[in-house]
């Protein structure tokens, strides 16, 4: 056996994501909970968090699907509304975990999307920290760090997310990313016709880590949603922070032979 | 019982005001580490130094630094691996080499410099003739070739800053939003790296003179890239800093105790400044100083992380 030898990539498929449309949202939490089912995550608990109905709060280690509440009932302006959307792993074009993870653990699959190796993780929690969305985390059960899969095992066997299965609204679409996204336009067009200004498409931006493969129709500012308008990782400060540092030691390091030399002299 | 007026779940910044990212799950140790590699580096980079340049009048100098460095490494491993979510797994660090990754390429910085440090602390010591020490390990030790000092000390620059840009590759806003945390603690490790050899060499009653200027201007320094640092901030990112939970450990700790006091103990007359007493107390401020900005800068990046409003105000 040849301990170097090194596994082929698996050959590229069309590259995939999800598209999760607000305003088709009910709040059911299907989506949660069928994705804990198929992946055997622990539940969550039924508490509350004294801030909403929704009584998940975030996404976690062992929560991958999170299905936000915005009950805007206290708007000076506007009708009253209730708004859900499912949150998710966004599986960046520049993915801030996989950037910083030091072992190889999380790499890009043949669907383009974004996967934690759980073999390889040795629990060091960089990529916790890294994730521009906060969605990756460690489990307290097994110490490792785990987002959304994608499915990566029903995409195997060309099956949908168990997520986009269990949705009974249609609120979660699963297919091919360039598709997903004209799909989104024309939906954010047909809601601006149906007279709700304010309904956008989240996600396509470069401004957001290059791009990320789960897209999202929204009703409101993507901030009342905790998406932020401009996502990048730490990668860009590697260069201007590494020069930096050795400029300073460097500079350093030679006053002190100057100063330890004139010491010898004297 | 007066309640606090809350603002209503709309008002507030983000999801209901929660937390928009997630801090690192990190135990505090690896505030420790940052603090010891730091030393450790920068005390490796002072013994090359005082080898190569310092003449007869170098060699104590050399000796202590190459004791401390390896003194200060000793405890590294353990407080690395303690802070893992899975401690059985360290290794896994060392089976890619991925420079875009912070910690794997400061992984095998890590490998190598303690290896080299190690090697350094034994090889003083077996060329020691007061040490007692096995006779195999002196024999072993004297064996450790002096060339290793070059590469060491190139790793050891490389080892005492990249933690700073290992924080700042993240995207918690209070150590990203500028590329300044691994200057910074550059600047920080060599100040504090000297600072302990100088309390080495006060305490074995040996001459330190020479490492006082390159400390002080360290700390100068650090005084101009801590405010580089804080203005490319912005008042909402630096917030956890200069006003929130970490306010007390960074003004009083940092800026206080580490950087006004060793400065003001620099400008006394030479010979109030040479008492023993003195040269402790400052080499004591400046590495209180070193560590309190780590135990500052890491801690509120917690709390940066939580604050959605700082997540969301780009």
């Amino acid at each position: 056996m040849n301990p170097w030898a090194r596994a082929e990539p698996r050959p590229p498929r069309a590259t995939v994501g999800f598209l999760t449309d607000s305003t088709l949202c009910i709040g059911c939490k299907a989506c949660e909970v069928a994705c804990k089912q198929w992946n055997r995550l622990p539940a969550d608990g039924t508490g509350w968090l004294g801030i909403s109905y929704d009584n998940t709060g975030h996404l976690g280690g062992d929560t991958w699907r999170h299905v936000k509440f915005l009950e805007q009932f206290d708007r000076a302006h506007g009708e009253d509304r209730w708004l859900f959307v499912s949150d998710v792993c966004k599986h960046c074009e520049d993915a801030g975990c996989m950037n910083v993870c030091p072992t190889g653990a999380i790499v890009r699959t043949e669907f383009g999307t974004v996967l934690v190796q759980d073999d390889i993780c040795n629990g060091c929690g960089y990529c916790v920290g890294a994730c521009p969305f906060g969605v990756i985390a460690r489990s307290d059960v097994d110490h490792g760090a785990h987002k959304c899969t994608l499915c990566y095992d029903r995409l195997q066997i060309d099956e949908q997310p168990a997520c986009v299965r269990a949705c009974p609204t249609g609120s979660i679409a699963f297919g091919p990313l360039d598709e997903l996204a004209e799909r989104g336009r024309a939906r954010v067009a047909e809601l601006h016709r149906r007279g709700s200004d304010g309904a956008r498409l989240w996600g396509d931006s470069d401004r957001l880590a290059n791009g990320l493969h789960a897209l999202f129709v929204l009703s409101d500012d993507p901030r009342r949603h905790g998406l932020p308008e401009s996502a990048r990782t730490g990668r860009h400060n590697l260069l201007p922070g590494y020069a930096g540092h050795l400029a300073v030691g460097l500079a350093w390091a030679a006053l002190s032979a100057l100063s330890l030399r004139r010491g010898a002299r004297r | 019982m007066t309640t606090t007026r809350e603002r209503a779940p709309a008002e507030r910044a983000g999801y209901a005001g929660l937390p928009v990212l997630n801090p690192p799950p990190w135990h505090h140790l690896i505030i420790w580490y940052f603090f010891l590699g730091g030393i450790s580096g920068c005390a490796y980079v002072i013994a090359a130094l005082a080898r190569w340049f310092g003449g007869a009048r170098g060699r104590p100098v050399a000796r202590a630094g190459h004791l401390v460095s390896a003194a200060a490494i000793a405890p590294a491993p353990a407080l690395l691996i303690l802070d893992l979510g899975r401690p059985g797994r360290f290794h896994h660090m060392l089976r890619v080499f991925k420079p875009l990754s912070p910690m794997n390429l400061g992984s095998w910085a890590f490998a190598a410099f303690s290896a080299a440090s190690a090697l350094g602390g034994v090889r003083t010591l077996a060329h020691s003739a007061t040490v007692p020490l096995p006779a195999l390990l002196r024999r072993a030790g004297r064996l450790v070739p002096e060339l290793l000092t070059l590469p060491g000390a190139l790793v050891a620059l490389f080892f005492s800053g990249y933690t700073g840009t290992l924080l700042a590759a993240t995207a918690v806003p209070l150590w990203a939003r500028t590329p300044l945390l691994g200057p910074l603690f550059m600047a920080s490790s060599a100040a504090t790296g000297g600072a302990a050899v100088r309390a080495a060499l006060a305490v074995a009653g040996e001459d330190g003179g020479a490492l006082e200027l390159p400390e002080r201007a360290a700390l100068l320094g650090e005084v101009a890239i801590a405010g580089a640092w804080l203005r490319g901030l912005g008042p909402v990112a630096r917030r956890p800093l200069l006003r929130g939970r970490e306010r007390a450990l960074f003004w009083g700790g940092y800026v206080g105790a580490g950087l006004a006091l060793p400065l003001a103990l620099s400008l006394l007359p030479g010979t109030v400044r040479h008492r023993r007493g003195l040269r402790l107390a400052g080499a004591a401020a400046t590495l209180a100083g070193g560590l309190c900005l780590r135990a500052a800068v890491v801690r509120g990046g917690e709390a940066s992380a939580l604050d959605p409003e700082a997540a969301l105000g780009e």
